[in-house]
């Protein structure tokens, strides 16, 4: 250990033994100190002689350097982990991605799975279901006609079948009028023309000839 | 007459900047100008070439995939050796140190044995050899932190200032590290008087 009451003023003393001042304008006045020091305490010549003999078995005993070989399969590899490293993100974690979105949509597919269809069962007979159906004009067949308290009178020979038409004034003669009733007349009428069949739509004048 | 030939020697800011526009070349040449500084920085730290290796190749990495937060404000060389010694001193942690004589558990007679003596030549490279181990285990016996400084300092030859700003300390603690490694080292290998 360099001979000085400090530690501070030692590791000063090393430091000029490591060339740290060198070149340095800035330090020249603490070498300058410490080349004083020196040359005052030559004791002290031997702890630097010390600091070079471990500098110089430092230096002897510095590793060898691998095979060439070594350095260039090293070189391939950095460039390798450097080109997965620096892989976009949206690549690099692509897979993750599509994994995530696989299990997205299979969750969405099960809430949103219809629900268990069940298959259309005959009414029941037992229930009373009203059934609207549309009927063509053959389907239909008039077999009788209560006209009291009608206000239209069908024209021609029951039963009648076909599609009825809306009688016109000059497709009927009135012949008689049976009333009943003064609001509830019938009349008797002649079908002129084709026969076909026909609705008499009943007006005021038709009824008080 | 006499032919010369003038070498382009790229500056390390001008091989970052080529590297980061994708040319491999640059790489291989910021490879080959530190690949030796870092082997050594990492072997000495570690005491063995195939960790030593390992910790290299993961400080090139880590250096130059994250090469946009490197500021410039230091040298790429101090950047890089930072980055190496922190990864050797985290495998040395993982790992251990491998082929290491402790220090601690050799008795006076052993260590004696260990000191370098003048020897024939050809003996002189196993000398070499037993005592780089010697070195290595004393080496061993300092704490990271001082045992990092000191590498940086005597292995790559990094200045007091250099060492202080590849980790982030303060000179004076530079110089304050170094000093009791220094006298630890020399106490471990027998070299010189250890005055009180």
């Amino acid at each position: 250990m360099i001979p000085h009451p400090t530690r501070h003023w030692q590791e000063i003393v090393a430091a000029y033994a490591d060339g740290e001042f060198e070149g340095r304008d800035d330090l020249a006045v603490l070498r300058q100190r410490v080349e004083d020091w020196l040359a005052r305490h030559p004791e002290a010549a031997e702890e630097l002689a010390e600091y070079r003999r471990l500098k110089q078995l430092w230096q002897s005993t510095s590793p060898a350097e691998p095979p060439r070989q070594r350095w260039q399969a090293m070189t391939e590899a950095i460039a390798a982990a450097i080109a997965s490293r620096q892989r976009p993100r949206t690549v690099r974690y692509l897979p993750w991605a599509a994994a995530a979105c696989l299990a997205l949509v299979a969750v969405l597919a099960w809430s949103l799975r219809p629900e268990p269809t069940t298959s259309p069962t005959p009414p029941d007979a037992s229930e009373e279901y009203e059934i609207f159906r549309v009927a063509a004009a053959h389907e239909v067949e008039i077999l009788n006609v209560n006209g009291e308290d009608e206000q239209a009178l069908i024209v021609g020979v029951l039963p009648l079948s076909g599609a009825i038409c809306l009688a016109d004034h000059g497709d009927i003669s009135i012949t008689s009028v049976q009333p009943a009733e003064p609001n509830s007349a019938v009349a008797e009428v002649v079908v002129e023309g084709a026969r076909r069949p026909m609705i008499w739509a009943r007006v005021q004048s038709d009824a008080t000839p | 007459m006499a032919t010369v030939s003038v070498w382009s020697v790229a500056s390390d800011e001008q091989l970052l900047a080529r590297w980061k526009r994708g040319d491999r070349q640059a790489l291989d040449e910021l490879f080959q100008r530190y690949r030796g500084v870092a082997y050594r920085v990492a072997y000495r730290l570690l005491g063995n070439e195939a960790d030593a290796l390992d910790a290299v190749q993961d400080a090139f990495v880590k250096t130059l995939t994250h090469l946009p937060n490197f500021q410039g404000r230091s040298s790429f060389k101090t950047w890089l050796l930072r980055v190496v010694s922190n990864s050797a001193l985290d495998y040395g942690r993982k790992r251990g140190r491998h082929g290491l004589v402790r220090m601690d558990i050799l008795g006076p007679q052993q260590r004696e044995d260990m000191m370098p003596t003048v020897a024939d030549e050809s003996d002189r490279r196993l000398e070499q050899d037993e005592l780089r181990r010697r070195l290595a285990a004393a080496l061993g016996e300092l704490p990271p932190a001082q045992r990092q400084t000191f590498v940086l300092h005597a292995e790559a030859e990094l200045s007091y200032r250099e060492v202080a700003e590849v980790l982030g300390i303060s000179i004076g603690t530079v110089m304050s590290r170094l000093f009791y490694a220094r006298q630890k080292l020399r106490a471990l290998l027998g070299l010189g008087l250890t005055r009180k």
